[in-house]
């Protein structure tokens, strides 16, 4: 502004000033639009947290009720209309089949996906590898169990070990993605470090490469044992289901909170129906524990970063 | 690419040239002044030696800010370093005309020593020429031109030393204040000779980078 | 070939894929001083720095011929594994790119590698001593690496590139990320290091090259006008002063003085 402009302002003339940015208010139609845009987007979001948030409240409610000591350490009852009695049956099934199938899915895919990221890269068989692998992520996993039936149980009967296998068929995808995800992101210029002080390519990989996507590939690790947790479809055709505590790996039928959640709330009685609550509750505390330790660990490496 | 840095060495280097021509004026001057008894033209070549050394001072500014601020190297460098070489000779030379107009005003009456004055005259005029040359050296760059000056300076050498022998011979016509303000000017204009050599040397050192001829 | 040099060079040719890269470059290493390589962008420089550690093997399509002598012996004879090769040779990169492991273990990663048997402890801290980071970090030896500031990761990046002791040191632009006074610090070092190590830096920074080195070797690019290929050629290598002095090429002098980049 010039100076007569200045002063003819300042004596309160604001006519005859120019544009000033000064005082002057935003117009009123992009507030309101701005208002209704805000608005709509929090209904949205609203919208999506009342399921999740009604599914956990009930889950609480329901629940809690019958979570104590006894339900933790008890087997389920032979009759399902006894009150008392546990899910611990169904527990350590749960704990068996998902180490196991974790022991199986973990190493071959973190192995494939090294092999993707770091030596296939892009010919022929890596392609390969990644398509079926992509499809399999979206293979429904009621297909998995009855996979698994046909080839395994059939033969040997229903156990723990066709229940770790068909969960690990389920975990091996999620696995082999992620972690070749996270192997690509760690920087060349690491790489191009590591070579150049005289390191052979095996080396690298497993002194430099692994170690850095570490914490992204625990991340990926932790959220397929979540997945794997809570699968029920496949569960249905391979473990069965059972009453009793079950420690044999093959040719027993074995029980898993999933299976012992779904029978129990077909059941008409209400006891066995409060188990299965107990149980999902249960099922989703285990769930919670792992995601959570998944966002501390990948959040902890950030840091690091 | 660097215009504005390249453009402003550019004028640096004229106004060497530019500085040479008020130098040239003054040694001119100097000469007529003393041949003509010109009191009055000898005063104008005294006070015009301030403009010269104004323009000194700021060359030397511009110079010396361009090699703190441009960083120049190879052929941008040594050209540089040729400007403020040979600024301090031309200024010195500027100083030197200065002196020979300040003994003309001290009214010496050397017409009347015939020989002497010849002797004097012919000794300003190579002096003036050799100058010249000089700066026509600077002007073109061209560093053969350079080569040709010593033998040009030798002959100023002979001729300020036939000027002592002739002053000496003359010793009982003269008086001693005369005769050593005559020896003085003689003096001065051998020295604005081997100015001028210089910044020819300076200048041979510019396009060559050779080490030898410096100096 | 000079008996004294550290790397003897001659008829160099790179080519990435089929299209040329660099061309016929001949050039001698001499040890114990910095030998810069500067030059426009996309001249090869990085391109001739990494033959000297064969690190252009890594990029696929990459042909080199000619000889890379390294103490007399060429790198890149036939049945010569490049891995032993670079465990002589040190390499220090644009950005500072120290892995995400503690300090202590990014010093000892080299020497871990190469199987090394003696006192580790007091090699890192003579390597990190010579890299004039010691004392900043001798307390949190064990902290990760990635707290450090940039300038302090490039000198552990130095730390660990001299711990596999070689007699040379490769550095692409070892100071471009930095800030002005760690650069200062960065070329410092190199001043002391030299004393031991022979080192080659390539910069584009003209003023470091002219600050830092002792021989200076100008790229330029050459155009085929009808498939419009471009590759690099080495224009002038000569002693750092005569190069920013009196350079013999017009395209050096040109170049140096900014009259193109």
């Amino acid at each position: 502004m010039s100076a007569a402009d200045s002063r003819a302002s300042a004596a309160g003339k604001v006519a005859s000033a120019p544009e000033s940015f000064l005082g002057r208010r935003p117009a009123r139609r992009r507030v309101w639009t701005d208002r209704l845009a805000t608005a709509g987007l929090m209904a949205a979001v609203v919208i999506v947290l009342v399921p999740l948030g009604l599914i956990l409240f009930t889950i609480l409610r329901r629940g809690l009720a019958t979570f104590s000591w006894e339900f933790l350490t008890q087997p389920m009852p032979y009759s399902l209309r006894k009150e008392g009695g546990g899910l611990v049956n169904s527990a350590i099934g749960t704990l068996m089949m998902v180490g196991l199938a974790t022991a199986f899915s973990v190493p071959l895919g973190v192995l494939a996906a090294v092999y993707l990221a770091e030596y296939g890269k892009k010919n022929t068989l890596a392609g390969v590898i990644r398509f079926f692998t992509d499809v399999m992520t979206g293979v429904p996993s009621v297909f998995v169990g009855l996979f698994v039936y046909t080839a395994l149980v059939v033969q040997v009967g229903f156990g723990a070990l066709v229940g770790a296998i068909a969960l690990s068929i389920i975990m091996l995808p999620i696995i082999v993605r992620s972690s070749e995800e996270m192997l690509r992101l760690v920087p060349s210029e690491l790489k191009d470090a590591s070579y150049a002080l005289g390191a052979a390519k095996w080396q690298t990989v497993s002194k430099v490469v692994l170690p850095s996507a570490l914490p992204g590939i625990t991340t990926g690790v932790l959220l397929a044992v979540a997945r794997a947790a809570g699968e029920t479809a496949p569960l249905i055709l391979t473990a069965l289901g059972s009453f009793k505590i079950v420690t044999t790996l093959v040719g027993q039928p074995i029980s898993a909170l999933p299976l012992a959640i779904l029978s129990g709330a077909r059941n008409p009685f209400a006891a066995g129906q409060a188990r299965a609550w107990a149980g999902a509750l249960e099922l989703l505390v285990i769930v919670l524990v792992f995601t959570i330790l998944a966002r501390v660990i990948a959040s902890r490496s950030r840091i690091s970063s | 690419m660097r215009d504005t840095f390249h453009n402003e060495l550019e004028r640096l280097d004229q106004d060497v040239l530019r500085m040479g021509a008020m130098v040239e004026a003054a040694i001119e001057g100097a000469i007529l002044s003393l041949a003509e008894g010109d009191i009055e033209r000898a005063c104008a070549i005294m006070e015009a030696d301030d403009a010269i050394d104004a323009l000194f001072i700021d060359m030397e500014k511009r110079a010396l800010a361009m090699l703190a601020q441009q960083q120049p190297v190879a052929g941008d460098l040594r050209l540089i370093v040729a400007i403020l070489r040979v600024l301090t000779d031309l200024e010195r030379a500027g100083d030197l005309a200065y002196n020979v107009a300040k003994i003309t005003c001290k009214d010496l009456e050397i017409v009347k020593l015939k020989r002497v004055s010849i002797l004097i005259y012919e000794l300003g005029h190579a002096s003036r020429r050799l100058f010249t040359k000089a700066l026509d050296v600077w002007a073109t760059k061209d560093a053969t031109m350079a080569a040709e000056m010593d033998q040009l300076d030798d002959e100023i050498d002979h001729l300020y030393q036939d000027l002592v022998k002739e002053l000496f011979l003359l010793r009982d016509e003269t008086s001693f204040e005369v005769a050593m303000n005559l020896v003085l000017v003689g003096r001065y204009f051998e020295r604005i000779a081997d100015h001028a050599v210089n910044l020819a040397e300076r200048l041979r050192y510019f396009t060559t980078g050779d080490e030898a001829h410096l100096g | 070939m000079n008996e004294e040099s550290v790397f003897s060079v001659k008829g160099l040719d790179v080519r990435y894929g089929g299209a040329p890269a660099l061309k016929a470059v001949d050039m001698e290493i001499g040890p114990r001083q910095i030998t810069a390589i500067i030059g426009p962008s996309g001249c090869g420089k990085s391109t001739l720095i990494r033959c000297f550690n064969r690190m252009n093997d890594l990029i696929p399509g990459a042909a080199v011929s000619g000889e890379v002598l390294y103490h007399g012996n060429d790198i890149y004879a036939a049945g010569v594994d490049p891995v032993v090769v670079r465990r002589h040779i040190g390499m220090v990169f644009q950005r500072p790119n120290p892995f995400p492991k503690s300090i202590y273990d990014n010093v000892a990663f080299g020497p871990r590698i190469n199987r090394f048997k003696g006192d580790l402890d007091e090699l890192v801290e003579r390597s990190l001593r010579r890299a004039a980071l010691w004392d900043e970090v001798k307390n949190k030896l064990k902290k990760s690496a990635l707290a450090l500031s940039g300038g302090q990761q490039q000198r552990l990046c130095i730390a660990r590139a001299i711990a596999v002791e070689p007699d040379v040191i490769l550095m692409d632009e070892p100071a471009s990320a930095l800030d002005p006074i760690a650069t200062v610090r960065i070329e410092d070092l190199m001043q002391e290091l030299k004393k031991e190590f022979a080192i080659v830096i390539v910069t584009h920074n003209m003023q470091q090259a002219a600050r830092v080195s002792d021989k200076t070797a100008f790229l330029y690019t050459e155009v085929d006008e009808e498939t419009s290929a471009r590759w690099g050629i080495l224009v002038e290598y000569d002693d750092t002063s005569r190069i920013f002095t009196k350079p013999n090429d017009k395209r050096t002098e040109d170049y140096v003085s900014g009259r193109f980049g």
